[in-house]
């Protein structure tokens, strides 16, 4: 007899943890470079610039390796604001809340996959 | 407990007020921990747009080149590196207390996992700094 599926928290914790993971080893390093690096002009923003990025990102690994930072990363948002959510108060709309959290999250990985994949 | 048992059984729920976070220190950073994710994920949209605009054209991706620039997106990417520094730092403090590693019978010691959390986390950012800047 299959076991019956009584709740999706397992498959959400999971792709909480591999955001929370992939985004404590590889966040910092990427938001010093590109974001205050470049702010502040310790880091020339031709390191990123039009030709280089798109010459790098015609190689497929970086491609999903951008995939799933951005979209981990998000999911980890989503599982972590959802709870928030819930204990500040919004306990009595916790399925509109899952559905906005984890919505919002699976939007912006079809639109990372689509811009990646099909408009680069 | 499930929903047929709760519907039976009606339970007492306290009610909770929406700043019981800082009725304490600790709640306060567990909050703090919590709200990094928010910071995390605006990091990951920043990168989001920047492929749109990377998809859009050279003049449109130069434009958010140079909007990455200007004193407002400066001091916001302090604030996201100091919440997801704080997320990095409270992350590796968990794993070993979520990810037992044992050899044989024996247990390694929860500091070797910490250490070797922040070595790779070491080796990884150094790795994508070279990249960078080189290739």
């Amino acid at each position: 007899m299959a076991a019956r599926l009584k709740t999706t928290d397992p498959f959400w914790w999971a792709l909480f943890s591999a955001g929370g993971t992939l985004a404590a080893f590889l966040l910092p390093a990427h938001i010093l470079i590109t974001g205050v690096g470049i702010s502040f002009g310790w880091i020339q923003p031709e390191v990123i610039g039009y030709q280089r990025l798109l010459t790098w990102l015609e190689h497929p690994l970086l491609k999903i390796y951008l995939l799933l930072l951005i979209s981990l990363s998000l999911f980890h948002w989503a599982h972590r604001f959802r709870y928030v959510l819930i204990d500040m108060g919004l306990r009595s709309i916790k399925a509109p809340v899952a559905v906005l959290c984890y919505g919002t999250a699976i939007a912006a990985t079809v639109a990372t996959l689509v811009l990646l994949f099909f408009c680069l | 407990m499930n929903q047929e048992t709760l519907n039976r059984h009606p339970v007492y729920k306290q009610p909770m007020s929406a700043t019981w976070w800082l009725s304490s220190r600790n709640y306060f950073l567990f909050m703090v921990r919590e709200v990094s994710a928010l910071f995390v994920a605006l990091f990951a949209v920043s990168y989001l747009v920047g492929l749109y605009r990377l998809s859009q054209g050279e003049a449109q991706y130069t434009a958010y080149l140079e909007s990455l620039q200007t004193p407002f997106a400066g001091l916001s990417f302090v604030v996201i590196l100091v919440f997801a520094l704080y997320h990095t730092v409270t992350w590796f403090s968990l794993t070993p207390i979520v990810m037992v590693v044992r050899l044989g019978t024996r247990v390694i010691p929860p500091q070797l996992v910490l250490l070797t959390n922040y070595l790779v986390w070491l080796i990884l950012s150094g790795s994508l700094f070279c990249l960078v800047g080189t290739s």
